[in-house]
């Protein structure tokens, strides 16, 4: 925390709460160092993985010969492997993000929970990167584990600002084309577009293994529409504006959202996806605390 | 429906409220910059038509919840079976019988007299129509208030019986408007019975406003109901007497009886009539030669009629048949001895031609000594122009007038520009200060009384000249305040709202005052037509205590003859008529009365149901002419408040609107499951 303690999306109170947890993988990664993840590949470690057949050119210190002795085989003994993790933490820095009601905007949440989190993964040994854009890339940083890299990182999330439309689910094939190596991905946004090409775009990042994290962030005014006048409601990301009285709409508007979250809730779980819906007036640390936990118990379980 | 008060519409006014915020919100609307846009615009789009409707339902809901308050502020009426299911019962009936001389016309259908058959109809109403309410029946001889215990009773009654008397429907409301003063009763209805006779109802008269505003502030909105009964079938002869006059001869005396024929046909027919001479009848062929024919007839008095007696010359029956006879009596011609007082001379000369012009005629002029006041006991009429009597003096008049004389004062010339001053006259009356109009601009009669007085129509039904009278000066007439200066009323009225001529009835006699003077620099008086027939009728009446043989047109005995003895029927012994209410030949007090009924009341002229709604509608008085009381066509509808039915309106609406509202919420789907495992924040509430 020394260094950064001026971050005003950075509570220090809160990373020492959560630094007792760790960020774990869902599934193996390939890292290049080890670290607390599990590999996909076999490694040097405790835990007894699988028997296979020797093949010239192994290293014959890894040879069962008790089982050479009573099979007169060659057998490799294999363990599980632990490296680090690459995570990339993207974020939707469009202007739908900027939306605030009561408890501050969806972007600030986004902002602290993203921090916080590369600062537990950097903290953990974990090789982080940011990727920022709306309609177009505006950041896109690698991940690495530095202390440097990490200070970098939290200037550029200093600077950023929510503006333009955003184009989610081409940003999103194009991360998914980019990032070959299989990594956790960790999104940050409203989601505000429609399910199926969405859901085609998280399929795109689970196609190359990527542990996809969603973090789908709203206001609960934008789920409760409650309003008692005639309301003249200016698109933020777009000039369109519609004059219309709530109370005409109110039932139809919350049928359309409730049918939108259910559709995009239950591809999230058909593919597999770590569905998070966080509200702005929701407490953090136990929305942090709760990824968490669910993902520690959910890497021993696949261990 | 109608509304007493339209300025109380204004209270619809109220009914914009609820568009009026409708729109004040669309225009005051603010901005929101909303990030879930896409749905926004589904919502929108898809905005199901159900939603608006109900939106709007519940907008003219409100509208007409406001509405139906602001009529029921207006207190608006209804006819029909509406009004009445909707305002309920009465607490009184008053029933304002027309028993006026025309009412005994026959009625078309029925060929009952019209009053019979308007109460065999109000008999026919049903206690439905009732409902419990107090019954009271007022009339227009008698004017007193009669309670009755149910209206099957009021065929029979005495008080409802024919009558040969005119009516004043004005005085009839007056009578009801006391009654319901002395009662206190606040929801009551009036029924009025009659057969809308000019005569009867003059829509003219002055008194119709005083009398409607002071019913209508006992009783607002107070239902009026007019039950017009009639018409009457054609074919009608009203036979009407001119005059009867005995003409004394060497001989045998002839009595010459003057009589006017009226027919609603135009045509010559014989007619054959019936006369009675003291008791004996005989016939007689009476003819017409078209609408109206005057006939002179000269009938031999047998000896012992040659100086008084009596007669009655009747018409068969027809569709009228109380204007089918004419009673009359004659004795020799009463001496009219008009004493005259005046300091003006040019007054005096012009008022002492008008009153006596020529002694053969059977009037004579008695100028009276600046003096003392010589006895008038054998005067008929005493004229006096000048200052006033000192106190004695007008007390020895004033009991001569009480005892049937008749003094006329006209103004003093020269009483300055101030009022004279006698605030204490036992005449009750003081000449005010002068009124000079000039001769550019002189001052008219607006009003003048013509159906009773020394202004009265003559009796062929035409007005006397007073639209001609022009009035330059005028003295003020100043009455004392208190009992001394009751009594007297205006019987003309000036242009600028000021008495012309005054009448105060005391005793058995009448005092009159005149404003003005018969000479140039003051009024045209002094032409003759309105003064010469004026000081005769005022002579005649003064006369008339010293004749023996009375022809009266009141259509009963004067009430003071009844108060002072018996009054004995002469004619129709075998059905001996009411003197208190009917025509016929009397005998009362050694003098003989033949009584006839009011010549108004031959003329059958009609006012249309328009004219006599406008009476009350001025008055704010809901009102309503029908020509039958249970079912059949009307001309109106009974207007009765309905403010209960807007009430009832605007509370449904009301409820209406809950029950959408309501409805709405209802259908409203719960706020949107927020994070997983989250309780919404209204159900966590």
């Amino acid at each position: 925390m020394k260094g950064h303690a001026k971050r005003s999306f950075l509570d220090a109170g809160l990373l020492s709460r959560l630094s007792r947890l760790m960020v774990q993988a869902r599934y193996p990664m390939l890292g290049s160092i080890s670290g607390l993840h599990r590999s996909a590949t076999r490694g040097s470690s405790v835990e007894f993985a699988e028997y296979r057949k020797y093949v010239p050119g192994d290293d014959i210190k890894f040879v069962d010969w008790r089982v050479f002795a009573r099979t007169d085989r060659f057998y490799m003994k294999e363990f599980e492997a632990d490296t680090n993790l690459r995570c990339t933490l993207v974020l939707d820095v469009s202007r739908s993000m900027d939306f605030a009601w009561k408890h501050g905007s969806k972007f600030d949440l986004a902002r602290r929970m993203l921090a916080t989190l590369a600062y537990l993964l950097v903290q953990q040994g974990d090789a982080v990167g940011l990727h920022c854009f709306s309609d177009r890339v505006v950041h896109d940083i690698p991940p690495r584990r530095s202390p440097v890299h990490l200070r970098e990182l939290f200037d550029t999330l200093e600077k950023l600002q929510p503006r333009g439309p955003t184009d989610l689910v081409e940003r999103l094939h194009q991360l998914a084309e980019r990032m070959k190596r299989r990594s956790l991905v960790v999104i940050f946004s409203d989601f505000f577009a429609e399910p199926e090409p969405l859901l085609d775009a998280f399929q795109h990042l689970r196609f190359f293994k990527h542990d996809v994290a969603l973090f789908h962030l709203l206001d609960r005014q934008e789920l409760a529409f409650e309003f008692d006048r005639p309301i003249r409601f200016a698109d933020l990301e777009s000039p369109a504006t519609l004059i219309t009285d709530p109370a005409h709409i109110a039932e139809t508007y919350r049928r359309e959202l409730e049918r939108w979250l259910s559709e995009f809730t239950l591809g999230c779980r058909k593919f597999h996806l770590d569905y998070q819906r966080v509200l702005t007036d929701q407490d953090l640390e136990k929305t942090l605390a709760g990824f968490m936990l669910a993902r520690m118990g959910a890497g021993s379980a696949t261990r | 429906m109608m509304f007493p008060q339209t300025f109380l519409l204004a209270w619809l006014g109220i009914a914009a409220i609820p568009i009026v915020i409708h729109l004040l919100n669309r225009l005051r609307h603010r901005t929101v910059r909303w990030g879930a846009m896409m749905f926004l615009l589904k919502a929108s789009r898809a905005s199901v038509r159900s939603a608006r409707l109900r939106h709007w339902l519940v907008l003219a809901c409100r509208t007409a919840a406001f509405l139906a308050f602001a009529l029921m502020l207006a207190r608006p009426l209804a006819g029909g079976l509406v009004g009445r299911w909707l305002r309920g019962a009465p607490e009184e009936i008053v029933i304002l019988l027309d028993r006026s001389a025309s009412m005994n016309a026959l009625d078309l259908s029925t060929r009952v007299p019209l009053r019979e058959e308007a109460l065999r109809r109000l008999a026919e109403v049903p206690a439905s129509v009732l409902r419990g309410a107090r019954i009271t029946l007022i009339d227009s001889a008698t004017l007193d208030p009669l309670p009755l215990a149910d209206l099957e009773a009021l065929p029979e009654l005495a008080a409802a019986g024919p009558t040969d008397t005119s009516a004043d429907l004005s005085a009839l409301f007056a009578a009801a408007s006391r009654h319901l003063e002395a009662t206190g009763t606040g929801d009551a209805e009036v029924w009025v019975i009659s057969d809308l006779q000019t005569s009867s109802w003059q829509p003219a008269q002055r008194a119709w406003p005083e009398t409607l505003a002071r019913l209508s502030a006992l009783a607002p909105n107070l239902p009026v109901r007019i039950l017009r009964v009639g018409p009457s079938p054609r074919g009608n002869v009203t036979l009407q007497l001119d005059q009867a006059r005995l003409r004394p001869g060497p001989g045998e005396a002839v009595l010459e009886l003057d009589v006017i024929i009226v027919q609603d046909i135009d045509e010559q027919t014989a007619l054959p009539a019936s006369l009675t001479l003291n008791g004996v009848r005989s016939p007689i062929e009476l003819r017409t030669s078209g609408y109206e024919t005057r006939q002179s007839l000269s009938l031999p008095l047998p000896p012992d009629a040659s100086e008084r007696g009596w007669g009655r010359l009747e018409l068969p029956p027809d569709a009228h048949p109380g204007d089918n006879a004419v009673n009359f009596a004659w004795s020799p011609p009463p001496r009219i001895e008009v004493a005259l007082r005046s300091e003006e001379p040019e007054a005096a000369r012009l008022l002492g031609l008008a009153a006596a012009p020529d002694p053969r005629l059977g009037r004579t002029l008695a100028p009276l000594p600046s003096a003392a006041l010589p006895p008038l006991d054998d005067k008929a009429l005493l004229v006096w122009q000048g200052r006033l009597p000192p106190p004695e003096t007008a007390r020895d008049l004033t009991t001569w007038v009480e005892d049937g004389g008749v003094a006329v004062f006209l103004p003093p010339v020269d009483a300055g520009e101030t009022a004279e001053v006698a605030p204490d006259s036992p005449l009750g009356l003081t000449w005010g200060g002068l009124v000079s109009r000039g001769d550019d601009d002189p001052l008219r009669i607006a009003f003048w009384e013509e159906g009773d007085g020394p202004l009265a129509r003559t009796r062929d039904g035409r007005s006397l000249d007073l639209d001609g009278l022009l009035l330059a000066r005028r003295r003020d007439v100043v009455l004392p305040p208190g009992e001394a200066g009751e009594g007297w009323a205006a019987l003309a009225t000036a242009s600028d709202g000021q008495p012309a001529v005054l009448r105060r009835i005391l005793g058995r006699g009448r005092m009159y005052a005149v404003t003005t003077l018969p000479v140039p620099e003051w009024s045209n008086l002094g032409r003759g037509p309105v003064l010469v027939p004026m000081l005769h009728r005022m002579a005649d009446e003064g006369g008339a205590r010293f004749a023996e043989a009375v022809v009266t047109f009141d259509g009963r005995m004067p009430a003071s003859v009844l108060a002072e003895g018996p009054v004995v029927p002469v004619s129709g012994e075998d059905d001996p008529p009411d003197p208190a209410v009917q025509a016929g030949v009397y005998r009362a007090g050694g003098r003989m009365w033949a009584v006839n009924r009011p010549p108004a009341e031959d003329d059958r002229t009609q006012i249309e149901d328009a004219e006599a709604l406008a009476l009350f509608a001025a008055a704010g008085l809901p009102a309503s002419v029908r020509r039958d009381l249970s079912g059949g066509r009307d001309a109106g509808s009974v207007q009765r408040e309905i403010w209960r039915l807007f009430l009832i309106l605007a509370v449904l609406f009301l409820v209406g609107e809950s029950v959408l509202l309501l409805f709405d919420r209802a259908r409203r789907p719960a706020p949107v499951a927020t994070a997983q495992g989250e309780e919404p924040a209204e159900a966590a509430a």
